[in-house]
């Protein structure tokens, strides 16, 4: 995964979160997810073309996603959907990734104020 | 009829995505499978270009995608690192082999020498009718038997199921190998001392404790400890072991590229 093609430590698990985001609304296939990161984000995140297929193979023998081959628009495709464990690791990595976003803000920020309001949106 | 277009560089590199995926060692079906997908990738991106000529179509959406060589690296280098143990393969397969030897060894050692003492008991008392011939013939069994289980059976059973995790786990060989080379020097490194006697009213046999062969830091005598017959005996098996797994794991990749090719021929006799 990349932004302005580089690709820095803090993005750590970023792919992850949001392949079981993105896929957590609609079931996608590869090409499709890679156009809906890419959208989504504002192009400011894109996958390398290739890169997403062995993140989703990773996740899907973690029983986390599923997939089958199914007609898309005249040809057949491997479309991919979230299971309820990956729905799971999906809260789970959310609220993980709220905890330290909020945090970093507010250090960012400075100050109780900035990270109380941050918290309760 | 599915494409196989993207699955053919051009004429220049001839090879495949799937064939180097087969190459790195990655289970053939797991290759078929991301080098079919990425094949329904490529026809979209060739289809989302809609504004260009077909040639010119394929060019960026194999610019887009990658040289295949490119790919299957990274592809295999992610399915790698699934793994606990492709992630750190210099701790699975270089040092853990030592300790796990060394307790093996002793385990069964242990297991072993528990047996002797009833053994003794049983046949010590019975051998005391046999000749002297035949009670040192029966001793060297004894004693061949017990080192053929720990010295050589023990370590090639843990290098033949190292090799075979190293495989799985990196798909490189040379994990394979590194791990049964440590775990035969470990073998070799240890020595021990048997004692038999043949006093008239007394048969008896000793086997010490295995104790490691520490040489003192000098390139001549640690060679000489390893060229010992015994020493070559005791790396034989690991090695033996290692290269079984590799034979077998060469004879994979060959299967799963000849389909690859009886492939390629089905769609040339079609198109």
């Amino acid at each position: 995964m990349s932004t302005r093609r580089t690709n820095p430590d803090f993005l750590n698990g970023v792919p992850e979160l949001v392949v079981l985001e993105l896929l957590s609304r609609r079931a996608m296939y590869g090409y499709e997810l890679v156009q809906a990161i890419r959208e989504h984000s504002g192009g400011e995140l894109a996958f390398g073309e290739g890169a997403v297929y062995p993140l989703l193979h990773k996740l899907e023998e973690r029983g986390q996603l599923a997939s089958r081959r199914v007609p898309v628009g005249g040809r057949s495709r491997v479309v991919y959907r979230v299971t309820p464990p990956g729905k799971k690791r999906l809260a789970e990595t959310i609220a993980e990734w709220r905890r330290i976003a909020a945090s970093v803000q507010g250090i960012l920020q400075g100050g109780e104020h900035a990270l109380a309001r941050i918290l309760a949106d | 009829m599915r494409s196989l277009a993207f699955w053919r560089t051009d004429t220049n590199t001839p090879t495949t995505l799937y064939a180097e995926l087969v190459r790195r060692g990655l289970p053939a079906d797991y290759a078929r499978r991301t080098a079919d997908e990425l094949d329904d990738h490529r026809a979209d991106l060739i289809a989302d270009t809609r504004s260009v000529d077909a040639a010119e179509a394929q060019a960026i959406a194999d610019e887009r995608l990658g040289e295949p060589r490119q790919l299957a690296r990274k592809i295999a280098g992610d399915y790698r690192r699934r793994s606990w143990f492709g992630r750190w393969p210099v701790v699975s397969f270089v040092l853990a082999p030592v300790p796990l030897w060394i307790a093996a060894a002793a385990a069964i050692y242990a297991v072993l020498h528990g047996l002797t003492y009833p053994a003794h008991a049983v046949f010590g008392f019975a051998l005391e009718g046999w000749s002297p011939w035949n009670r040192l013939v029966g001793l060297v069994a004894c004693a061949v038997s017990l080192y053929a289980v720990v010295f050589a059976v023990v370590p090639s059973i843990l290098s033949y199921r190292i090799s075979k995790l190293a495989l799985q786990a990196t798909s490189q060989r040379s994990w394979a190998l590194v791990a049964s080379c440590v775990l035969a020097i470990t073998a070799a490194s240890l020595t021990y001392e048997m004692d038999c006697s043949l006093e008239p009213g007394e048969t008896s046999f000793v086997i010490s404790s295995p104790t490691v062969t520490i040489t003192r830091f000098d390139p001549w005598t640690t060679l000489s400890d390893y060229l010992r017959p015994i020493a070559l005996a005791q790396m034989a098996g690991p090695l033996l072991a290692c290269v079984l797994v590799l034979r077998s794991d060469s004879d994979r990749r060959r299967t799963a590229l000849d389909f690859d090719g009886q492939l390629d021929q089905a769609a040339s006799r079609a198109a």
